[in-house]
């Protein structure tokens, strides 16, 4: 459906940048007694945004492109950017439930979530190395201010800084890295990065330019919670508030995981297969045992998301090291990796909505966040420990759930590239375990304890019925996984050049 | 009529899980509306049926009788699992079963749980259940299948258990659950073994080894000799005989045949409504309409089909004289229910699917109505004893009446549907393809008995004086009404099958089912002189029986004395309970305390505790690092890169220089 013309591949950016601007508009015109609404304009605004993203663009489209390549539209990108306005839509759901904590700033904090959803969008299709960062730097730095939005709390303003000192470091990372890959090819395209390559036939890539990949995949790392780089997620996530974190969490490593799909689809070919294969399989091993073995002995829910979406970030490295080795290689088993990560991710994003939102909304009843207030949750609100009950068992991977498929279509993707993939495996299926264990221990708390304080938890008819459609959208994916499973599939062999 | 109806299909399937959602989940506490919404859901799938079916039947020459529809479910790789609707004469007229005796017995429950406090979850699992046998009737593969096979079993499980604050209903619930769990084991081993070599076949490509039409298909093109070639043979039989036997064990599960008919007595726990729908007309018979379903398995093998008659016969037999002596009058039709199971599955095995679904549908229609009444009785008695019943033929009249032409269906007395089909079957044993005397004197002789125990149930409950406590009298409109319902089924419905009437009809020409069962395989006629012989043995059993208990020629006390021992073996149901208890408290308890030794001293303490001491230690080890000083932060990052930066150019190095 073409209802933007030429502007169509930037339909949904411009869209949200100018809902960005009224959002701070109705703010400035609202009077304070009056300022719920200027959440239902945020809520408006990305619910077009979703709509535009899930019924007005067509995925399997011709690729275009703007600004002489630096924006790119293709299926993959089509298909992150419906993730991430899913995404949006539920991080404004979930702030308008904790706004009223807000001391002051509502039309900012509003601002702010849509400025990030304008990077995210972005980064969805950028087609050069500058256009990366700069679409990057958007997003991270509309999440500097809205981590530490309770300046009043001191872990919320902590949050910020670190995120604020750890991102440039990260920035630094990923600008270092550019300079020696266009150092190494003259080019900031992933075209050109591309076409270098190819004319190599083959042969390893210069010192360069490898130096200049690393680079700038850790300062992606950064992003999406890898080994070295995810030492701030715990404490970020704690400190900032919660609809923020549920927003970090999926938003960030949904960006930082689609600039590294880029990168690695652009890069990707015989000359780098191994490297990157064991580079990956390194990294995930690295990741996924940190994030799971960490999350054990900790007390408090947001913390302990923290450090289980580092573990959800090794599951996601699983799939990129389904690209080798180039002895047992076949681009089609690359592609169900790619095509694995970007199921996961919309999985993932919903999952952790579901899971935040009763975080939130059990946090503004009781004012706590340990794991053992969620003692005898089911008895004080039924609804409120299904549904987290239901996004943990989808976050460890229990079928018939989202998260069950995605984490079957990583290790499938992985088992395809043969013996190499084995050890892998083999940690990737004891983090199952290990996983379980900490969701479990949480689900126990509020099945099995009796509670401190029987007082019942009531849920009011909007938020009950957006839990149900998060559980009931969790449990669509996970029973008829197929219609999104093609959808990424095709994506991600576009994005490979495999032909189908 | 083609895969346009398929809406209609869909809408049968999915019409009492909106209403099982609805009940519930929304609506609960609100009773009448529950209710409501439960009796509409089944209604849906009643009218869409019959026009269906009606579509089906009308069908013109040349024209295809049913349909599927199928979606992709789960694709990965070679392997696709899907998910669909099958339309055919089969499956409608099973479905049709299941919503017309559904219909009239969720109106019934609306009377019968009046004032229970468990009323909306009631309707709810009710609902829950009409959508799990929908889904086996309407499968279109053997996955699918065994998903709402599944779902039957735990939709059996919650009604048994109904009343959970009663020990005895927790612990039938149980013993169905774990019963059906060994027969299940063997039906999921033949759908694997079943798949996995066929689909290793190379002529097979293309096809999918859970679909029933394309495995249908490949059997009637002769694949299963190519099956039985390919691979060895197993316990002395070929793999495709073997599969068939083991997908036959799920049915002796579900359908309660011998060895595993024994949670079916003890389910009757359970609120007599559910016993109507459940566990006498439909859920019971989804085994033999499996087995109708896949009869294709089957046809090739007659040692197959030889075993399926002889576990029917065996099972027809013994059901039949436990059912003498039992005084609970919901045992009493359960034992007879397994009894003309058995009878099901003697006749699939005797002369294919047409016969065995032919006495599923008159013995579902019959056997609700008997429970029903039973209901009825009970509901008014407040006892299911009937040594404390008696004289309520005056008491209520209209439950007396149906009762009687229910018994009437059941005894196979000549007009009512019973007959017709009972006749089918023993003709099937003299005269059919399969034909087996001693099988043909196991249908008689039940029939003889069936006729005795019916009789002698009905003269201790509505006849003679009243021996119970209270005023007995007749059960509300609600509950009277459905029971006329059934009874006009339970006296015409046999007619249909009548070979003077309608051989050669085109309803009965042409495909039963899209998996190539044909309608009346053989030349099938009505012999005058089987009809009277059956009739002969039915009517020397109801002779005898009345001769006892109604009008007490013969002393029941005296006879019972003189066979005592044959009388204890009865009533205590060939000790079978008692040799499975025996199987599980001294042999498997004794395997159990030994895994348990092991487990308890070297898994557990050995290797689990220690794991999970390595894993909390490290878990603890890596927290430390988390000091909260970004400077470690800053460090650690730093630290981390350098070293895969060191790692990465080092061994690309070495590559380069190797």
């Amino acid at each position: 459906m073409d209802i933007a013309g030429p502007f169509a591949p930037v339909l949904l950016e411009t869209l949200s940048a100018c809902g960005a601007g009224a959002v701070l508009l109705v703010d400035l015109f609202t009077p304070e007694a009056r300022k719920s609404r200027v959440g239902a304009a945020s809520l408006a605004v990305t619910a077009i945004l979703f709509l535009a993203a899930w019924f007005g663009m067509e995925a399997g489209g011709e690729t275009a492109t703007l600004f002489g390549g630096s924006l790119v539209l293709d299926g993959m990108a089509v298909f992150l950017k419906r993730t991430f306005a899913t995404a949006g839509l539920l991080a404004v759901l979930a702030a308008i439930r904790y706004e009223d904590r807000l001391p002051r700033g509502r039309g900012e904090f509003h601002f702010l979530l849509l400025s990030a959803l304008t990077g995210m969008f972005l980064v969805s299709s950028v087609g050069d190395l500058m256009s990366m960062f700069v679409s990057l730097e958007l997003v991270t730095l509309s999440f500097f201010i809205l981590a530490a939005f309770r300046r009043e709390r001191p872990e919320s303003v902590e949050a910020g800084l670190k995120l604020l000192v750890l991102g440039s470091l990260a920035a630094a990372f990923v600008l270092f890295g550019t300079a020696f890959l266009y150092g190494a090819t003259g080019d900031l395209t992933f075209a050109g990065l591309r076409d270098h390559l190819a004319s190599l036939r083959g042969a390893p890539p210069s010192r360069d330019l490898l130096l200049g990949l690393l680079f700038v995949l850790l300062g992606l790392g950064f992003k999406i919670g890898m080994v070295p780089m995810q030492v701030w997620v715990p404490d970020v996530y704690q400190g900032a508030p919660a609809p923020v974190t549920a927003f970090l969490a999926v938003g960030s490593k949904a960006a930082g995981f689609a600039l590294v799909l880029r990168l690695v689809t652009t890069v990707a070919g015989p000359g780098t297969k191994d490297s990157l294969q064991l580079l990956f399989t390194a990294l995930a091993f690295a990741t996924l045992f940190y994030g799971n073995l960490a999350a054990i002995p900790q007390t408090n829910v947001k913390r302990l998301l923290g450090y289980s979406s580092i573990g959800h970030c090794g599951y996601l490295l699983m799939g990129l090291a389904a690209l080798g080795p180039a002895s047992y290689y076949d681009e089609s088993a690359a592609a169900s990796g790619a095509a694995a990560i970007l199921f996961y991710l919309l999985a993932y994003a919903l999952t952790t909505f579901g899971a935040f939102l009763v975080v939130i909304l059990f946090s503004a009843a009781t004012g706590s966040d340990e794991m053992d207030d969620y003692a005898g949750l089911s008895r004080r609100s039924p609804l409120l420990a299904a549904s987290l009950t239901v996004a943990l068992l989808s976050l460890a991977g229990v079928p018939p759930l989202a998260g069950f498929f995605g984490k079957f279509m990583l290790m499938r993707s992985v088992a395809l590239t043969g013996p190499a993939g084995f050890g892998l495996l083999v940690a990737g299926a004891v983090n199952v375990v290990i996983g379980l264990y900490y969701y479990l221990c949480l689900v126990k708390r509020m099945y099995v304890h009796p509670p401190k304080d029987a007082s019942p938890l009531p849920v009011t008819g909007p938020t009950a019925a957006l839990l149900y459609a998060l559980t009931a959208a969790l449990l669509i994916l996970g029973i008829f996984p197929g219609a999104f499973v093609t959808l990424a599939s095709d994506a991600a062999r576009a994005a490979f050049g495999v032909g189908g | 009529m083609g895969p346009e109806l398929a809406p209609f299909a869909w809408a049968i399937l999915f019409a009492p899980l909106a209403a099982a959602g609805v009940a519930g989940l929304l609506v609960r506490r609100r009773r009448g509306l529950a209710a409501a919404v439960a009796v509409s859901g089944m209604a849906v799938g009643l009218l869409c049926t019959l026009y269906l079916l009606a579509r089906s039947l009308g069908a013109g020459e040349g024209e295809p009788t049913g349909f599927v529809h199928n979606v992709d479910w789960i694709r990965a790789g070679a392997f696709t699992a899907r998910f669909g609707v099958v339309a055919d004469r089969l499956s409608l007229l099973m479905a049709l079963v299941v919503t017309g005796v559904g219909t009239p017995i969720f109106v019934y429950s609306i009377g019968y749980m009046h004032g229970d406090e468990g009323y909306g979850r009631f309707f709810a699992c009710l609902s829950l259940f009409a959508f799990s046998m929908l889904g086996i009737v309407l499968s279109t593969n053997l996955l699918q299948t065994f998903v709402f096979w599944e779902l039957v079993g735990l939709s059996s499980y919650l009604l048994i258990g109904f009343w959970f604050g009663k020990d005895s209903a927790v612990e039938a619930g149980k013993k169905a659950f774990m019963v059906n769990r060994v027969g299940d084991f063997g039906f999921l081993t033949g759908i694997i073994l079943l798949c996995w070599s066929a689909a290793s076949l190379p002529s097979f490509a293309g096809r999918n080894p859970l679909d029933f039409a394309d495995l249908a298909a490949f059997y009637r093109a002769g694949g299963y000799e190519e099956l039985a070639k390919a691979s060895p043979h197993l316990l002395g039989l070929p793999v495709p005989a073997l599969a068939a036997l083991l997908v036959f064990c799920g049915a002796v599960g579900k359908s309660a045949q011998f060895p595993l008919h024994v949670w079916l007595p003890d389910a009757m726990e359970g609120p007599t409504p559910v016993s109507a729908l459940m566990h006498a007309a439909t859920m019971v018979a989804a085994g033999v309409y499996m087995i109708c379903r896949v009869f294709f398995l089957f046809e090739p093998f007659p040692e197959a089909l030889h075993a399926v008659a002889w576990i029917g016969g065996l099972t027809a037999f013994m059901a039949a004289t436990i059912a003498l002596v039992q005084t609970d009058i919901k045992k009493v039709l359960a034992y007879s229910t397994l009894s003309q199971l058995g009878y099901m599955v003697m006749a699939v095995g005797l002369a294919g699917a047409t016969a065995g679904m032919f006495h599923l549908t008159t013995h579902a229609f019959f056997k609700a109505l008997l429970f029903l009444c039973s209901g009825s009785v009970i509901h008014a008695c407040h006892s299911q004893e009937i040594t404390e019943m008696g004289g309520l033929r005056k008491a209520m009249p209209s439950t007396f009446w149906t009762w009687i032409i229910g018994t009437a269906a059941l005894v196979a007395v000549p007009g009512t549907a019973g007959f017709f089909s009972k006749d089918e079957i023993l003709a099937a044993a003299a005269h059919g393809e399969h034909a087996s005397l001693p099988l043909l004197v196991v249908g008689l002789v039940t029939a003889g008995l069936t006729a005795f125990y019916m009789l002698r149930c009905t003269a201790l409950t509505f006849f003679g004086e009243y021996r119970g406590h209270g005023h007995p009298h007749e059960s509300p409109a609600v509950m009277t009404l459905p029971l006329w319902f059934l009874a006009v089924p339970a006296l015409l419905v046999g007619w249909l099958g009548f070979p003077l009437l309608f051989h050669g009809h085109p309803w009965f020409q042409g495909e039963f089912g899209i998996t190539g069962v044909k309608v009346h395989e053989g030349p099938h006629e009505f012999h005058l002189p089987l009809a009277l012989v059956g009739t002969a043995f039915a009517a020397a059993g109801g002779i005898l029986g009345w001769m006892v208990f109604g009008a007490r020629r013969i002393d029941a006390a005296a006879w019972k004395e003189r066979l005592l021992p044959l009388h204890t073996l009865l009533s205590r149901k060939y000790f079978l309970d008692e040799f499975y208890l025996w199987l599980v408290r001294t042999v498997q308890q004794g395997i159990a305390e030994c895994s348990d030794f092991f487990e308890q001293n070297v898994l557990i303490r050995g290797v689990v505790d220690g794991l999970s001491a390595a894993v909390k230690a490290s878990g603890r080890a890596l927290r430390e690092l988390q000091t909260g000083s970004i400077h470690t932060y800053v460090r650690f990052a730093l630290a981390g890169s350098v070293l895969v930066v060191a790692w990465v150019i080092l061994s690309a190095a070495r590559g380069g220089n190797g």
